[in-house]
């Protein structure tokens, strides 16, 4: 690579540097500084099989890995079936003193905390919390 | 013969590069959804999730748009040609780990992730980008 070629490289990526900070400093949906925004709704499996409440299980994985298994009871429930299944779930099954756990893959997916969330927004009234390490965390302790 | 030699360079270079603006436009839309993206992956820690995810969508647009910058090409084609392999890199990694991850590779769409559709469009973007490399170098050198 020749210096010409060097100096481009810096010249670009220092402008999309700055451009980057302008767009954290300026967007009005700039994520904060928050390395974990759920940790609130976070419970492990030992709590929530601790606790001496009727729970609602939902499972955030692809349709294709709860078809192939999931934990016993378990209601699927992904965002982009959201509209589909989340009325129909808290109309039928869901009491008031009813826990409702989301889980997805493991401690890095997102879907889980993104759905406890979304639940605790559009129904207040549900307390829902995203399992700790989701489903690899449920085999590991379970089987 | 010297119309075709003119016309394919330059709707290869329209097509990298309007993918690149477009699809950092529409990260730049929604940092949010992206950053989401970036952690799913679980490659790096969110401090550098964080930083990716303001920088990557501007290094897609500034690039994109040097791409017709005569001066610049060359410089915004090696970028995006080491992008694309970090992208096909990551996209392979999760794949082989078995995540059920959203690409983010468009914004604030929340789909899951077709891996071989996501792979083969970035080794499509790749040999395209070979080959521009490859022309400024046989120009270079002519």
């Amino acid at each position: 690579m020749t210096f010409t070629g060097f100096k481009v490289i810096t010249k670009l990526t220092g402008l999309s540097l700055g451009l980057g900070l302008l767009t954290w400093l300026i967007h009005p949906e700039s994520p904060k500084w928050d390395p974990d925004p759920f940790a609130a709704y976070e419970k492990t499996l030992d709590e929530i099989l601790a606790v001496d409440r009727p729970v609602i299980w939902l499972d955030a994985r692809a349709p294709n890995a709860y078809e192939e298994k999931h934990i016993p009871g378990a209601f699927r429930l992904t965002e982009e079936e959201w509209d589909v299944f989340f009325e129909p779930l808290l109309f039928e099954y869901w009491q008031p003193d009813t826990l409702v756990i989301v889980y997805c893959d493991n401690q890095g997916c997102q879907k889980s905390k993104r759905i406890a969330h979304r639940i605790r927004e559009e129904a207040p009234q549900i307390e829902a919390y995203y399992l700790k390490g989701g489903w690899q965390t449920w085999i590991e302790q379970k089987h | 013969m010297d119309r075709t030699k003119t016309l394919v360079p330059f709707f290869i270079r329209s097509v990298i590069s309007l993918t690149f603006i477009i699809t950092g436009l529409l990260k730049v839309l929604a940092p949010s959804t992206f950053l989401e993206a970036i952690e799913g992956y679980q490659l790096v820690p969110y401090s550098i999730a964080f930083g990716m995810a303001f920088f990557l969508p501007w290094l897609e647009i500034v690039t994109g748009i040097s791409l017709f910058i005569p001066s610049l090409s060359k410089g915004a084609a090696q970028i995006l040609f080491l992008l694309v392999i970090i992208f096909i890199v990551a996209l392979s990694v999760s794949w082989a780990r078995g995540l059920d991850i959203q690409c983010g590779c468009f914004g604030a769409n929340n789909s899951t992730t077709n891996y071989p559709l996501h792979i083969t469009g970035n080794l499509f973007l790749l040999v395209g980008l070979y080959w521009l490399l490859r022309q400024s170098r046989s120009k270079r050198q002519a």
